[in-house]
């Protein structure tokens, strides 16, 4: 269509406004009454829009039934969607997956740290890092085989023996939570002196040679004046010694 | 083509499933999606409108709207059916033989009394067809869907404006056709 085209309709009376064009569309326009050269358009507008006929619906029963099921085949409310792939944006989405394979193996790592089942440099490094928040898990060599083979060990060195070899065996059975060593240090110093002399007679030693024998007088007045019974607990206090 | 009863109610109806609303809305809106396809795409008009029916019945409990919004909504599921099908067979509208024979059909007798009588939908909707394809889509979505400029706009995709000068032209193209015809016989 070009301006010349609408000129010559024009010339020809085939122009027509908004209105009535809208009107001729909406078959509203009667031919009778329509503007010069248009009534066979709205005769054909009329033909195009006229009742359906019986052809046009012979499907009808089917497509209502298939509509029926359509319908109760798909719960009141629900949206029609057919499946569609994520709408994440596939960077974010590599981004999670990535951060759920780093947290499933910290998570594997640390189960196997707490049970100690890591190699032994392994075991090392998960009990470090995982101290500093606060998990304890043993060190690599923290393992019982590992415990077990150091105490075969010390064992069978024959340098140490007796409570020192014991001390040490406790040492490493506990890993290094077992104080016995120490006391039994302080006890094999205790039990080297054994039997222990009562106070009694050490203190009455001490006693004597710090008052040059003047405590013992003491004692022997004690013992006059007491008719024996002095001496009698001294003995006794011996005794329990 | 109306309905008897309130759109609203019908529309309620059909969505919960009532065959007779189901059915109300078939009579109503199929007749009119057959013909708009039978006039772009003849050869596949039948199932494209079975198609164009179940997606419309499944999509019926989320609708809300009047009955012309019904009608807009209905005309663009079958607009976006006919594309997706011209998609997949990447070739043009056939033209449609029913125009053929209306075309190679001689006047006798009266004209008027002629034209009357041979102007039946078929012929009518072949003529339509027969325009540039913007144009005979715009005075089908116009008749048949008794849709306004604005929706008509809306679900082709243009500006109101154009579709104005679209119908405009196809107006005067129709009536040129007509008159050629009288002059002819």
């Amino acid at each position: 269509m070009t301006p010349l085209r609408d000129f010559e309709d024009e010339m020809r009376g085939l122009w027509v406004d908004d209105g009535t064009a809208d009107r001729l569309l909406a078959g509203l326009v009667d031919p009778d009454d329509a503007p010069p050269g248009y009534a066979e358009v709205a005769r054909l507008v009329r033909a195009a829009g006229a009742p359906a006929t019986a052809g046009e619906l012979d499907r009808e029963l089917e497509a209502v039934a298939a509509a029926a099921t359509a319908l109760r085949a798909r719960p009141s409310g629900s949206v029609l969607r057919t499946p569609r792939r994520s709408k994440m944006k596939p960077k974010l989405y590599r981004a999670k997956v990535a951060g759920l394979i780093v947290a499933g193996t910290l998570a594997g790592t640390t189960g196997l740290a707490a049970a100690g089942a890591l190699p032994d440099a392994a075991q090392d490094v998960a009990s470090d890092v995982l101290a500093r928040v606060g998990i304890t898990v043993p060190a690599g060599d923290d393992d019982p085989a590992s415990s077990a083979s150091r105490v075969a060990r010390i064992a069978t060195r024959t340098e140490l023996n007796g409570v020192d070899k014991g001390a040490r065996i406790s040492t490493a059975a506990s890993g290094g939570m077992s104080q016995a060593g120490d006391h039994g240090g302080q006890g094999s110093t205790a039990a080297g002196a054994a039997p222990v002399d009562t106070p009694n007679d050490g203190g009455t030693d001490t006693a004597d040679e710090a008052s040059d024998g003047a405590s013992e007088s003491g004692t022997d007045t004690a013992d006059d004046s007491s008719d024996g019974h002095s001496e009698d607990g001294s003995d006794n206090a011996g005794g329990n010694g | 083509m109306s309905l008897e009863r309130s759109f609203d109610d019908v529309l309620a109806a059909a969505g919960a499933g009532a065959e007779w609303a189901l059915a109300e809305l078939y009579r109503d809106l199929h007749p009119r999606i057959l013909r708009y396809l039978r006039a772009l795409e003849p050869s596949e008009a039948e199932d494209l409108a079975s198609d164009v029916w179940l997606d419309v019945a499944r999509g019926l409990a989320r609708f809300q709207g009047d009955e012309r919004a019904f009608r807009a909504w209905a005309f663009t599921i079958a607009r976006r059916r006919l594309i997706d099908l011209r998609r997949r067979h990447a070739r043009r509208a056939t033209f449609p033989a029913e125009l053929e024979r209306l075309v190679e059909h001689g006047g006798t007798g009266d004209v008027e009394d002629e034209a009357m009588a041979a102007l039946t939908t078929e012929a009518a909707l072949a003529r339509i067809a027969s325009l540039p394809p913007d144009q005979a889509e715009v005075v089908l979505l116009r008749v048949l869907g008794g849709l306004r400029v604005g929706e008509v706009a809306e679900i082709m995709g243009k500006r109101p404006g154009t579709v104005r000068v679209l119908q405009h032209r196809a107006l005067r193209r129709l009536a040129r056709q007509v008159s050629r015809e009288l002059v002819t016989e």
